[in-house]
C-alpha cells in the first residue's frame, strides 16, 4: 500500500521533435550543450542535426560520440572531462539506451567532483546535475525515464548508478529517428520494452497501482505495433506507438522494478556481448512459461492488453493465450533464438546460474515465483 | 495526431501516515523553515497537529498559516505571503483541499521570485524559481497536486489564474489517514469530481494522449472501485487510499488533456450558488453524458471496461450504454442533491446561466461534441 513514483517533468512526443531541441535547452537556461551519442547517430547525421538546431537558438554545442554498446567507465569519464573543459551547462543524451545512460551520468558529473566510481549504488551522488535532455532513438529501454545508468567497470563488471538526479528534465519523443531502425533492433528493442511492462505488472517487490496503469497502456501499444514496425519500419503511427509504449514500460518497471527475465538476461549481455534487448528476448518465452502457474492471474488480466477483444473460458486459458502470444511474437521476431547460435558455450551455463542466483538476487525477488539455480540452468539449457 | 506534451509532478508518495514524515522530506530539499499552508477547519479537526509536531521534533522550525477559506481571495495570498517572508521559510507545505493547495503553490512562487500577482494571471507568466513545495491533499478530488493551476478570486469577484509548470510541486505526498474523517458528502461530491476529471479527460477534443488515456483508465477503475466503499466504510484505509490515489491520476491526465462541457456547465453553479465545485459537477454530469453519446459512444465504450471490469458488451453501443447507465446509478444513489431545484435554482435563473457557461469557450472546446446556447439550456432545464 506505500510507495513512492517518480517520473520526468515533462515529455514531448511529436514527429520532427527534434526541431525543438533549441527552445527546451533555452527554456532550461542551458547555452553550451554537450551531445552525448555513438558514431552510428553521427553518420545517421542525427547528431548534425541536433547541434545545427541548437546553434540556431544561440547555444554552443560540443559533440562527444564515442560512446560504446555496454559503455565502459573510461568511456563516461573521458565525456565528462569534455563537457568540464567546455564548460558545458546541458547535456544532451541522442541514441539508445547506452548513449543515455551514458548522458545522464556525465550531466551528473560535470558539476561535481566525484569519482565515477563513488557514486556505483544507490543515491550515492552528492551535488546538482546540469540540465538534462534525453532523446531515445531505439523504442526499447526506457531509459530517458528511468533513475538508473548502467555502465561497466574496468574490471569488465556492470556497475549501477540509481539517483533520482538521473531524471533528466525533459524527455523528447521524436519516431522520425526511429524509422531507419534495421529490423533485429526493433525486434530486440521492442521486445525489451514488452518485457519492461510485463516484469513491472508482475513484480513481487514494488509493483503498484500506477506502475500497473502504465504497464497496460504499455503493453497494448507494444502488443499492437510490434508486427506492423517489423513488417514496415516506416509506418510513422506505428513507429510512434512503439516509442510511447517504451516509455510508458519504462516509467512503469523503473518504480515496479524487473525480474527473472532481466537476470537471466545480464550474464549473456556482459559474457557473450548479446544487445540487452536481444538477450532478454532469448530467455522471454521460458521464464514466462516458468512463471505461468504462479502468475496464472496477472497474465490473464495481461492477456486481456496484449488481445483486446478476445474472450477466454477462465483464467487458466487467458494467462495461457498470453504466454503462446509472447511465444508467438519472439518466435516471429527474426533474431537467433539458440544460444549456440550466439558463440555461447556449453560449459558457461551453468556459470551463468550461478551467477543469476547470487549476483542477481534482487531480481529473482521481483519474480512472481522463486527460482533456484538447477532452475535457471535448465532454462538456459531449453534454449541452447 | 500523436503529438503531445505531457508534464508532471516529479515524486509521488503514497504512505498512510507519510505526514509525519515531512519534516525529513522538507530536509531533503534542504528547508529547516517551513511554512505550512491549510485552513480553519483541519486545524479545528485536530488534523494538523500529529504532521506540525513530528515536523517540530525533528527540529524543524514550523510556521502555520491556516486562514485559506473556499474559493480564496487574492487577500488571502498575500497574507500567506506576508507571513511565509516573516518566518523566512525555504519551503512550503500545502496540506488541506484544493483552495489550500492552490494557495500554497503561489506562495512558494511569489517568495522564490519577487513578481506581482496580478502581473502574472494567465498561462506560461510567472518567473522561477519557486520555493521548494509538498502538496498533502486531504481530500480525493481536486488533483490540484499534480496540476499546474491556481486559481484566486479578485476584489472585483472575478475568478483569475495562474498557470505554469512551476506550480507542480516537488512532491505530492498521498496519505488516506487524513481523509477518514472526510463527511460522506464530501467524499461523495469530491470522488464525483474525480471522476468527471478522468472522463473528460480521456473524452477531451484536445491534447488527449497515450499517457493520459493510460492515468485516466487507471483513475476511473480506482475510483469505481471504491467510492461505494468509502461511503459504507469511512474508515478503510485502503479504500480511501485508492481514492486518493484515483483522484491524483485523474488530476495528472486532465492537467495534460483538459476538462470540457461539464466543468463549462458547473462553474456558473458554483459562481451564482456557491455550490461546492464537486457537486456542481456531479449535477450534470449525466445530462452532459448522454448529450455526448452521439460523439463519444467510441470512448464511453472503452471507459465501461473500467468502471465494470470483467463484463463483457455485444457491442459499443452496448458498451456505451453500460458507462452512461453505471454513472447514472452512481450518482443517484449519492449522498447529495440530485436536481438543481433543490439547491435554490429556479427556472428564472437558467438563462444567465446558460449565458455564463457560454462565455467559458476554453472548455467547451474540448467537449467532444460540440454545443450551442440551446444545447446548453436545455441540459440545465433537463436537471432542474
Amino acid at each position: 500500500m506505500n510507495y513512492e513514483f517518480r517520473s520526468v517533468p515533462r515529455i514531448i512526443c511529436e514527429a520532427g521533435a527534434l526541431q525543438e531541441l533549441g527552445t527546451v535547452f533555452r527554456g532550461l537556461g542551458a547555452q553550451r550543450v554537450l551531445l552525448v551519442c555513438d558514431p552510428g547517430i553521427v553518420s545517421l547525421g542525427f547528431a548534425g542535426r541536433a547541434q545545427a538546431v541548437l546553434e540556431a537558438a544561440g547555444c554552443a554545442v560540443a559533440v562527444f560520440d564515442q560512446v560504446t554498446p555496454d559503455p565502459s567507465s573510461a568511456v563516461v569519464e573521458q565525456a565528462a572531462r569534455q563537457a568540464k573543459a567546455f564548460q558545458a551547462d546541458g547535456v544532451l543524451g541522442l541514441g539508445g539506451g547506452s548513449s543515455l545512460d551514458a548522458a545522464k551520468l556525465v550531466a551528473l558529473l560535470t558539476n561535481s567532483d566525484q569519482p565515477l566510481e563513488n557514486l556505483y549504488g544507490t543515491d550515492k551522488a552528492r551535488g546538482k546535475r546540469v540540465p538534462l535532455v534525453l532523446m531515445p532513438t531505439t523504442s526499447g529501454t526506457g531509459s530517458e525515464v528511468t533513475w538508473v545508468s548502467v555502465i561497466t567497470d574496468p574490471q569488465n563488471k556492470k556497475q549501477a548508478v540509481y539517483s533520482p538526479q538521473l531524471l533528466p528534465d525533459v524527455a523528447i519523443l521524436d519516431p522520425l529517428l526511429t524509422l531507419g531502425l534495421p529490423p533485429k533492433v526493433t525486434a530486440a528493442t521492442g521486445l525489451d520494452a514488452m518485457v519492461h511492462a510485463i516484469e513491472a505488472y508482475t513484480s513481487r517487490t514494488r509493483k503498484n497501482p500506477i506502475s500497473d496503469g502504465l504497464a497496460t497502456a504499455a503493453l497494448s501499444l507494444l502488443g499492437s505495433n510490434l508486427r506492423k514496425v517489423l513488417a514496415d519500419g516506416t509506418d510513422l503511427p506505428a513507429r510512434t506507438a512503439m516509442l510511447q509504449g517504451s516509455l510508458m514500460a519504462g516509467m512503469a518497471f523503473v518504480n515496479a522494478s524487473v525480474a527473472a527475465i532481466h537476470a537471466l538476461a545480464y550474464p549473456l549481455g556482459a559474457r557473450f556481448h548479446i544487445p540487452h534487448g536481444h538477450a532478454n528476448a532469448l530467455v522471454m518465452a521460458p521464464v514466462l512459461r516458468f512463471n505461468l502457474a504462479a502468475a496464472q492471474r496477472q497474465y490473464a488480466e495481461l492477456a486481456a492488453h496484449l488481445l483486446p477483444g478476445e474472450h477466454f473460458a477462465d483464467e487458466a486459458s487467458a494467462a495461457e493465450a498470453f504466454v503462446r502470444a509472447i511465444e508467438s511474437l519472439v518466435e516471429d521476431s527474426g533474431l537467433e533464438l539458440r544460444l549456440s547460435e550466439l558463440k555461447v558455450d556449453e560449459p558457461s551455463l551453468a556459470v551463468m546460474a550461478s551467477e543469476v542466483v547470487v549476483g542477481i538476487r534482487r531480481l529473482i525477488d521481483s519474480n512472481p515465483c522463486d527460482m533456484n539455480e538447477q532452475e535457471v540452468e535448465a532454462i538456459y539449457r531449453g534454449i541452447f | 495526431m500523436s503529438k503531445f506534451t505531457f508534464e508532471t509532478t516529479p515524486r509521488v508518495i503514497c504512505e498512510i501516515d507519510g505526514a509525519l514524515r515531512l519534516g525529513a522530506l522538507c530536509r531533503e530539499l534542504n528547508a529547516e523553515r517551513v511554512l505550512l499552508v491549510s485552513d480553519p477547519g483541519l486545524l479545528r479537526a485536530g488534523l494538523l497537529d500529529a504532521p506540525i509536531n513530528a515536523m517540530r521534533d525533528s527540529g524543524l522550525q514550523v510556521t502555520l498559516y491556516s486562514d485559506v477559506q473556499a474559493d480564496p481571495p487574492v487577500a488571502c495570498v498575500e497574507d500567506a505571503v506576508a507571513v511565509a517572508r516573516e518566518c523566512r521559510a525555504q519551503a512550503v507545505i500545502g496540506l488541506g483541499g484544493g483552495s489550500s493547495l492552490d494557495i500554497a503553490k503561489l506562495v512558494a512562487l511569489l517568495c522564490g521570485h519577487e513578481q506581482r500577482l496580478e502581473d502574472i494571471y494567465g498561462i506560461g507568466l510567472a518567473k522561477g524559481p519557486r520555493l521548494p513545495l509538498i502538496q498533502v491533499p486531504t481530500t480525493a478530488g481536486t488533483g490540484s497536486e499534480v496540476t499546474a493551476v491556481a486559481i484566486v478570486t479578485t476584489p472585483s469577484h472575478e475568478k483569475k489564474g495562474v498557470v505554469s509548470p512551476l506550480l507542480y510541486p516537488d512532491i505530492a505526498l498521498l496519505d488516506a489517514r487524513l481523509t477518514v474523517g472526510l463527511p460522506a458528502a464530501v467524499s461523495a461530491m469530491t470522488g464525483v469530481d474525480a471522476m468527471v476529471h478522468a472522463i473528460e479527460s480521456y473524452s477531451s477534443a484536445h491534447k488527449k494522449n497515450v499517457l493520459s488515456d493510460g492515468l485516466a483508465v487507471q483513475a476511473l477503475t480506482l475510483l469505481a472501485a471504491n467510492m461505494d466503499r468509502v461511503l459504507a466504510e469511512p474508515g478503510d484505509l485502503q479504500a480511501r487510499s485508492n481514492m486518493l490515489l484515483g483522484s491524483m491520476l485523474a488530476g495528472m491526465a486532465f492537467a495534460n488533456a483538459p476538462v470540457a462541457a461539464v466543468h463549462a456547465l458547473a462553474y456558473p453553479l458554483g459562481g451564482h450558488f456557491h455550490l461546492p465545485h464537486g457537486l456542481s459537477n456531479a449535477l450534470v454530469l449525466v445530462p452532459v453524458l448522454n448529450f455526448n453519446r452521439p460523439a463519444a459512444e467510441a470512448l464511453y465504450a472503452q471507459l465501461a471496461s473500467a468502471v465494470l471490469p470483467g463484463q463483457r458488451f455485444a457491442s459499443p453501443r452496448e458498451a456505451c450504454d453500460g458507462f452512461i447507465d453505471f454513472m447514472t446509478r452512481l450518482v443517484a444513489r449519492m449522498p447529495f442533491a440530485q436536481r438543481l431545484s433543490e439547491v435554490g435554482v429556479t427556472d428564472a435563473d437558467i438563462d444567465q446561466l446558460t449565458d455564463d457557461a457560454l462565455k467559458i469557450e476554453r472548455l467547451l472546446i474540448n467537449n467532444p461534441r460540440p454545443l450551442d446556447r440551446d444545447d446548453i439550456h436545455g441540459l440545465y432545464t433537463s436537471v432542474l
